[in-house]
């Protein structure tokens, strides 16, 4: 048992705590707390503005809710986490080799991804179960089962999950265009998943009375979180004791099945593609600044985690929006011809709220935020190589350019034409989202110059747990967030419409951040040891 | 060729390397031997552009590696101990990137991969992925990549380890031609008896100091062999 527990230990630290230097260590403390903070502080956010709109209703919808949430946040985060924690690790060979039992290697694989997930909903589920304990006045026994619940709740949507991202992972491990085939795979998935929760949320109805009702039928679908809730809210052993005969189930065979695939698709994984009869063409010689994108755009779609961390939640958003209007296309006309009919300040308002919300949804996407850290086993090869640090850069940030204009300017022109906006809306959009994603683009770039983490065992602990990929990912969305809080407060105090001020202040912050780039990050750069 | 002058480096406030100079003349190959932590890597990855110095000067055929680092690296092909290669790429995929890096134009790129591929038995593996290569395939790839851009100076780290001993007798030929053209050769060895038989000159570093620096005959009259030499100067 020590022994496997020594694994576990070893294996968290890989993911979750990996340092290898005090320098490292010294960034990795404040990384937790404001990434537990950030969490903690929009769960408890979000639970009071639940409070607020159910307390007339029914305060248990909170907890419902919250509950829900985790549960389809569990299962969507699982997809993605599994195929990257459960497999793709470089450790496996090394583990067998010395006298330890294969299920223990097995177990631990699944404990710390276990652990993963269980920190995801804990965030999320947690603060909203205290805050509703605290107003619905409950009592001890509510806490207790929360507690009792919470070990057996996130086990169903992980195991679906992760058979979800094992099956992607068995069909496209191995192959030429893996990568390409786990990021479609894994999008269509989320794409079903968001169709059969959106055809949920329609169930809802127009009556908010009935709300209630319709969300504890929609329950029925989400079996760990019905078990859970009644189990918790309503105090109902019998449904604690399922969801925990229920969750080692679906555990038993998660660990079953893993055990048996384990070895096959890591394996497949970690082999890399073979060619047959290989014959030597010409290619034609590409310039300098060419073959270093080339390289980039390479190494970013064939990096299945670090695609689908930065331009997923894009591509997801952009379904949903096509889907969302799709689904309320007999309202379309109405839309149009309102907006034909309202005052010109009004119009403007309307096109400047849909770019924003536009270019908020390109400000999550940052590649540049890990870029620096991704390159620390080939640093010696950029270095060494007669490429100025400045081109390096620019090939970075240009990715990001590509992979957050073409989709935001697409949405925008598929806004455009579905409320028939006019010209002006079209060029205004083109210029904010081209500003806004310079701005992105060399701010991920300067932090992660700023907070690189060099010293790795797999890319996942890079991509999905490092301080700059939070950072990068956080800072550009939460001002974005800001801006719109303030353009829309502003708008309806009547301080006029301030859509050219922020444009102006971001084409000034891109100056001072591009400046920044080429001075600070560039002697950063220089002075980075790999 | 490869001219380095009173080099410090330090790490976290710990000095490494104190003051170490020596010259690799053109048309020879140069050795660089010492103890495991004695400052090899580190001297030669400042002497390509790697990494930053304190102190001291580095030129490549008379260029200032820091006044003039595009320059000087053009000169320069360098090869680490463990060559991580950009794993997601095929072999030719990596090939063409230098040689796209360096600017060859397509028909000499392709004709130096088909010659240099086909020599290190690596041909018929271009178009695999990286990532499935053996240790000893991607130090030929990074071999290869080195030799591409037809340097005037090869900087290598422990170039033997994890080669066969017919990749490891194709590279000594191949420096030498490489020598016999005019272009030098800077690398550091363990393998003592290789250092020996391949060098012209050679440098002994020890806690951040050359202790000893001369020709090879020279060093090998006052003792029967490197490796009793080297042993010696413990």
């Amino acid at each position: 048992m020590n022994q496997l527990f020594t694994i576990i230990k070893i294996q968290l630290q890989n993911q979750l705590l990996q340092t290898n230097s005090k320098k490292d260590r010294k960034i990795k403390i404040p990384s937790s707390v404001i990434s537990f903070l950030v969490m903690f502080g929009l769960s408890v956010y979000y639970s009071f503005l639940l409070m607020e709109v159910y307390k007339d209703i029914d305060l248990q919808l909170v907890p419902l809710t919250m509950i829900s949430g985790a549960t389809f946040l569990t299962f969507l985060v699982g997809i993605s986490t599994a195929q990257g924690v459960l497999f793709g690790f470089k450790d496996y060979d090394m583990l067998r080799s010395f006298p330890i039992k294969e299920n223990h290697i097995v177990i631990s694989k699944i404990v710390v991804f276990l652990i993963i997930e269980y920190l995801y909903s804990a965030f999320f589920v947690l603060p909203s179960m205290i805050i509703y304990g605290i107003f619905a006045k409950c009592g001890i026994m509510f806490y207790i089962s929360t507690i009792i619940g919470f070990i057996a709740f996130p086990l169903i949507p992980v195991t679906l999950a992760s058979f979800i991202g094992i099956g992607i992972k068995s069909i496209s491990a191995g192959k030429k265009y893996s990568t390409l085939i786990q990021n479609i795979l894994t999008i269509l998935g989320f794409i079903l998943i968001y169709v059969f929760s959106f055809r949920l949320g329609n169930s809802f109805g127009e009556n908010p009375g009935a709300i209630g009702t319709q969300m504890t039928k929609a329950l029925d679908y989400l079996i760990s979180a019905k078990l859970f809730f009644e189990g918790t809210v309503k105090v109902n052993a019998l449904s604690l004791a399922l969801l925990y005969v229920f969750g080692i189930l679906a555990i038993s065979c998660l660990i079953f099945i893993y055990s048996k695939l384990i070895v096959r698709i890591n394996g497949k994984a970690e082999q890399g593609y073979h060619v047959k009869d290989f014959k030597l063409k010409q290619s034609k010689s590409n310039g300098l600044f060419w073959t270093l994108l080339k390289k980039e755009i390479r190494r970013y779609f064939s990096n299945f985690m670090y695609f689908f961390n930065t331009l997923g939640s894009l591509i997801i958003m952009i379904i949903t929006a096509v889907y969302v209007a799709y689904m309320l296309r007999d309202e379309l006309p109405f839309v149009r011809e309102f907006i034909t009919s309202i005052p010109k300040d009004m119009y403007w308002m309307i096109a400047h709220a849909c770019i924003l919300v536009i270019a908020t949804f390109g400000q999550m996407v940052c590649t540049t935020g890990v870029s620096i850290s991704l390159e620390a086993k080939t640093m010696w090869l950029l270095k060494s190589l007669p490429i100025k640090t400045e081109s390096i850069f620019f090939s970075k940030i240009l990715v990001n350019l590509i992979v957050v204009i073409i989709p935001t300017m697409l949405l925008a022109i598929a806004v455009g034409l579905i409320l028939h906006l006019d010209v002006f809306y079209y060029i205004t959009s083109f210029i904010f989202l081209f500003v806004t994603a310079i701005f992105v683009s060399f701010l991920g770039l300067l932090i992660n110059l700023r907070f690189p983490k060099l010293e790795y065992d797999n890319e996942v602990v890079v991509i999905k747990r490092s301080l700059s990929s939070f950072l990068s990912i956080m800072v550009p969305f939460l001002l974005a967030i800001g801006v719109c809080i303030i353009f829309f407060v502003l708008y309806f105090n009547d301080f006029g419409d301030y859509f050219n001020v922020i444009l102006i202040v971001y084409c000034i912050l891109d100056i001072i951040i591009i400046y920044l780039v080429l001075t600070y990050g560039k002697a950063k750069f220089k002075s980075l040891v790999c | 060729m490869l001219e380095i002058i009173d080099l410090h480096k330090s790490f976290n406030e710990k000095e490494i390397l104190h003051g170490v100079s020596f010259h690799v003349k053109p048309g020879e190959i140069f050795g660089f031997i010492g103890h495991n932590g004695a400052g090899k890597t580190t001297t030669l990855r400042c002497a390509v552009g790697i990494l930053d110095f304190d102190s001291g000067q580095i030129k490549i055929n008379g260029v200032d590696i820091l006044k003039d680092p595009i320059s000087a690296k053009s000169l320069t092909a360098y090869l680490p101990d463990n060559p991580d290669l950009y794993e997601n790429l095929s072999g030719i995929q990596y090939l063409n990137f230098i040689a796209n890096v360096f600017q060859i134009d397509s028909a000499t790129k392709t004709a130096r991969i088909e010659e240099l591929s086909k020599e290190f038995e690596m041909y018929d593996y271009l178009g695999d992925q990286i990532k499935s290569y053996s240790h000893g395939m991607k130090q030929k790839i990074a071999l290869i990549s080195a030799f591409i851009h037809q340097p005037k100076l090869l900087v290598l780290d422990e170039p033997f380890v994890g080669l066969d001993p017919k990749a490891a007798y194709l590279m000594k030929e191949r420096l030498k031609q490489l020598c016999s053209n005019g272009g030098s050769v800077c690398f550091s060895s363990h393998v003592l008896e290789v250092v020996e038989n391949l060098c012209d000159e050679i440098a002994i570093i020890k806690s951040g100091n050359i202790i000893r620096n001369g020709k090879t005959s020279e060093i090998l009259a006052e003792g029967e062999s490197l490796e009793k030499f080297f042993l010696e100067i413990e």
